[in-house]
């Protein structure tokens, strides 16, 4: 008797927070488990929408005709081979890098803290276009080489794609090696060396060991973000065809388009990057230990011969991973002449990119209300999953993992099929861009908050409540000044996302609605390069800015952007 | 002090569940009002739950919380008008040390005047005049802690709640601050409720304290009580340090019982405290090592003497720790003070304590159970 009155009023006393966790679990229904649903159920059905198997149809067609097919099962083995190669390189560049960096006092670090930092904000296929401009046939570095006698080979294909992934993705192992290196404690090496263990054999037999579980992390977000890219195949690739690029041009196909297609497509790509996910943290949980670091890993002092070995090999390859960006910067400013760019500075390419403006309009409203709309939604969702704990929290809190499992194309092909035409009819409208930026993004609010709620506890708030004060005013006056720097923070790095978000916006654009990225693309697919340069000095600037303002308001380093 | 308008606190068969565990098992307790209450236990015992329920924080599955007379089960937290310390402080970071101070009372309505008063009362009480502007980052952890007290006894609740104040703070503040905090709650007159795992500090400033064990109250009594008689061994150990071993009934009336050892040896209490025994049946002993006394060439029919060879001796300044073993393998603690005859007694000597009757404690066996310290 007593218990269930005792049930009634706590039911009374959630009020604010059980609207919040249905509101959540409504929204996390409507915007990623239906249209997943209906991906799935897509690529069971025919045109006429039913799902029929015969003597001579299949339920299971596209899937039978994509693994008997060479021209479409092609694709997903160029897909594994050349991510699988990517994350390789990436592991092979970003540890000793990383590694570098952290122990050695290598001079001029603000240098390749700004580099990598402008590796990662500027979108993933700006780098193939800029590896174009330097290598391509009528590339700059390809020209002098020419003059002197040398010939490349071609940068096109599968060894320009591995290229430009590796280039573009490294920093992921980097920074994840940075983070494991940083909880590594000094006591460990010195142990080592103690017992007789050359720094280099101490770095191999316990730092390593130690920091695997890192670098895996790391290396999985270099695979899932390389096998669902298809900006840079489709630029660089010439033809080398991904499993990401056919979904796109089976989706967006002058010719209609098949949604069937390009469903089974989009569920395939989601299956290797979600078991992607699963293989890597099953491994990283098997590999991990519980560390206490007092002090972390400090600097080790080398000789100048070495000093300068180091020096040259971080900035060599920091260098190389910056080129692409600064190129497209340094050749916004120079003179079109047809796809050639002379050496002449001016202004006149920013003056006449007719739609530099609309784009970057766009742009600017689409992130600022899908921002927002993450952050509120987000802190009450982090909210929630922290402090109450039941069943339907534990569902969002599961949801965090979908930005890294569901890659942005088979986003946007699931909310185009969902709700692009009957009975929503929103295709092409700004609407079903926020939509998909604010599902896919708003998970990163929701653990940035969950993450900094559990390190806070919940002693404050109860000391708030027990003064007297009722729990949502309480959430006002009390939890929400101590996670605004958080909630900001994060509010930052969503902003700096969505600014470069390109493959599910390129599902679900219209000729309204063309962000800065798309803008780009389009440029670039159009041979002109000098608007491409243009649109995209603007972008980086675009996305730039709020990572500036969270370093320097907010002292937050590079880890952050992870 | 206790003043009329201090609330009495009864705690009547709690029991609280979690999934998987009883956190707290039919509890009874009966505060007196003003009074300073201890649950005392090692972590996990349940006290901190219990804490938290009498706050509103967590909810029991049976049982019922009055104050005073009032039935508060369905009263949500922040209408339970309590006032709690944390452990880890929980002074609002965003806040200075006057608004910190103020918060309750601005959720109380209390009007302005009255409520500067009231600040400026409890700041001088708590010590902290001249920190008024201060942000918590400012504070080292006992000026927070005190900012914490000021802001739970400002609000003049009707039952403070502190759940271990002092833990986080070094041995000597937590010394001078539990002092402090038993002048303050003897001034304010509040009926307390105070949770640690440190006996010292439980045996130092309660009224009455209680023993918690997996959830279930061993024993309710003044310090001296659950230090002197305690009802089990478990209760004994983890109020105190002291040497325990088993003995077999011989004899016992209303005032006093004999009890054989494993070698014969007779050894006789009168500290009973209610015990319910027959003769045959065996019993728990023990002592506390500063109630042996260290005798030298014992008359032969002196009673509760135990004889044993010096295994080591440790030197405290103030007094001699023996650790000896008799002849039929018991082991042995027993402390000697302001030592005279240092250099006398030393490893591999064979000594002699006496344990006055009143100090061997007597207790039911089958509360084996070891206690986690």
């Amino acid at each position: 008797m007593i218990h269930r009155r005792l049930q009634m009023f706590r039911d009374r006393y959630l009020d604010f927070w059980g609207i919040v966790t249905i509101g959540s679990i409504v929204i996390i229904a409507v915007l990623l488990i239906f249209p997943l649903t209906r991906l799935i159920l897509a690529s069971f059905m025919t045109q006429e929408g039913t799902f029929t198997s015969t003597d001579n149809f299949s339920i299971i067609e596209t899937y039978i005709e994509f693994f008997s097919e060479p021209y479409y099962y092609e694709t997903l083995l160029n897909s594994f081979f050349v991510s699988i190669l990517a994350t390789i390189f990436s592991v092979i560049i970003g540890v000793p890098v990383a590694y570098l960096i952290h122990r050695i006092a290598i001079p001029g670090k603000i240098f390749i803290r700004v580099a990598i930092v402008l590796t990662f904000v500027s979108p993933p296929f700006i780098g193939a276009y800029a590896w174009i401009l330097l290598l391509g046939r009528n590339g700059v570095i390809t020209g002098w080489l020419q003059m002197i006698g040398i010939t490349l080979p071609s940068i096109y294909g599968w060894g320009g794609i591995v290229l430009v992934f590796t280039l573009q993705s490294f920093p992921f192992v980097f920074l994840m090696m940075l983070s494991g290196l940083r909880s590594v404690d000094q006591s460990l090496e010195d142990a080592g060396i103690n017992m007789g263990r050359s720094p280099f054999g101490v770095f191999w037999t316990v730092i390593l060991p130690l920091v695997i579980p890192s670098i895996s992390t790391g290396a999985l977000l270099v695979f899932v973000t390389t096998f669902s890219d298809f900006g840079t195949p489709m630029i660089i690739g010439e033809g080398y065809r991904v499993l990401a690029s056919l979904v796109y041009r089976e989706f967006i196909n002058e010719f209609g388009g098949n949604p069937r297609l390009a469903s089974t497509l989009s569920i395939l790509l989601l299956t290797v990057t979600f078991g992607a996910l699963l293989i890597q943290r099953q491994f990283a949980r098997r590999a991990s230990f519980d560390q206490e670091t007092v002090t972390p890993l400090g600097l080790r002092k080398v000789s100048t011969t070495k000093m300068v070995i180091a020096t040259v090999i971080v900035y060599t390859i920091v260098f190389t991973a910056f080129l692409p960006s600064l190129t497209i910067v340094v050749s916004s400013f120079l003179e079109s002449r047809g796809p050639l760019l002379i050496g002449e500075f001016t202004l006149d390419g920013y003056l006449t990119a007719t739609r530099l403006p609309a784009a970057f309009r766009n742009s600017l409203v689409l992130v600022l209300v899908s921002t927002a709309l993450c952050v509120v939604i987000g802190t009450l969702m982090g909210y929630v999953v922290v402090r109450r704990k039941n069943r339907i929290t534990a569902i969002i809190d599961t949801m965090s993992m979908t930005p890294y499992a569901v890659a942005g194309v088979v986003m946007g092909v699931s909310i185009s099929i969902s709700f692009g035409g009957d009975p929503f009819f929103l295709y092409g409208t700004s609407l079903i861009l926020i939509l998909s930026y604010f599902i896919r993004r708003l998970p990163y609010t929701v653990r940035s908050v969950s993450g900094f709620l559990y390190q806070m506890g919940a002693q404050t708030e109860e000391a708030s409540i027990n003064l007297g004060v009722p729990p949502g005013r309480t959430f006002l006056q009390v939890t929400l000044p101590q996670i605004a720097p958080a909630v900001l923070s994060g509010a930052l790095l969503t902003m700096a996302t969505i600014a470069r978000e390109f493959s599910s916006t390129v599902i679900l654009y219209s000729g309204r609605t063309r962000t800065l990225p798309v803008e780009v693309f389009a440029q670039v697919l159009q041979g002109n390069f000098a608007d491409a340069s243009v649109v995209g000095t603007v972008l980086i600037a675009f996305t730039l800015v709020p990572i500036v303002v969270l370093f320097k308001v907010f002292g937050k380093n590079e880890q952050a952007l992870l | 002090m206790t003043t009329d308008s201090s609330t009495r606190l009864r705690i009547a068969n709690l029991t609280i569940k979690f999934p998987g565990t009883v956190a707290v098992d039919n509890a009874s307790i009966d505060v007196k009002p003003g009074e300073f209450f201890t649950l005392l236990g090692p972590s996990g015992c349940g006290k901190t739950t219990l804490l938290r329920t009498i706050a509103g924080f967590c909810h029991q599955n049976e049982g019922h919380i009055y104050f005073n007379d009032r039935l508060v089960d369905l009263l949500p937290a922040h209408r339970r008008d309590t006032g709690m310390v944390f452990q880890n402080y929980a002074v609002f970071p965003h806040l200075t040390v006057w608004q910190n101070i103020a918060y309750g009372l601005r959720a109380r309505r209390v009007p302005k005047q009255e409520m500067s008063e009231r600040i400026k009362e409890a700041i001088r009480l708590v010590d902290l005049i001249g920190y008024e502007e201060r942000k918590p980052s400012q504070l080292s952890g006992g000026q927070q802690q005190r900012v914490v007290v000021a802001r739970a006894t400002v609000v003049r609740p009707q039952i403070l709640l502190m759940d271990e104040p002092l833990a986080n703070l070094d041995a000597k503040l937590r010394v001078r601050l539990r002092e402090e905090l038993r002048e303050l709650q003897r001034e304010l007159g509040i009926t307390t409720i105070y949770v640690t795992h440190d006996q010292e500090e439980a045996l130092s400033i309660s009224d009455r304290i209680a023993v918690m064990w997996m959830g279930k109250v061993q024993q309710i009594g003044s310090p001296m009580e659950v230090y002197r008689h305690p009802v089990s061994r478990s209760v004994a150990e983890f109020v105190g340090e002291g040497t325990f071993f088993t003995g077999v009934v011989r004899h016992k009336n209303d005032d006093e019982i004999t009890v054989e050892l494993e070698d014969g040896k007779r050894l006789v209490s009168d500290s009973l405290s209610g015990l319910e025994t027959t003769e045959g049946e065996s019993v728990g002993l023990g002592f506390r090592p500063q109630d042996a006394k260290i005798v030298i060439n014992p008359a032969p029919n002196v009673e509760n003497i135990l004889t044993g060879t010096v295994i080591q001796k440790m030197y405290f300044g103030g007094l001699v720790r023996y650790n000896l073993e008799t002849s039929s393998g018991l082991q042995l603690q027993a402390e000697e003070y302001a030592p005279i005859r240092d250099g006398s007694n030393n490893e591999g000597d064979t000594i002699s304590i006496s344990i006055p009757r009143d100090r061997l404690m007597v207790f039911p066996v089958g509360e084996e159970e070891e206690i986690g310290q």
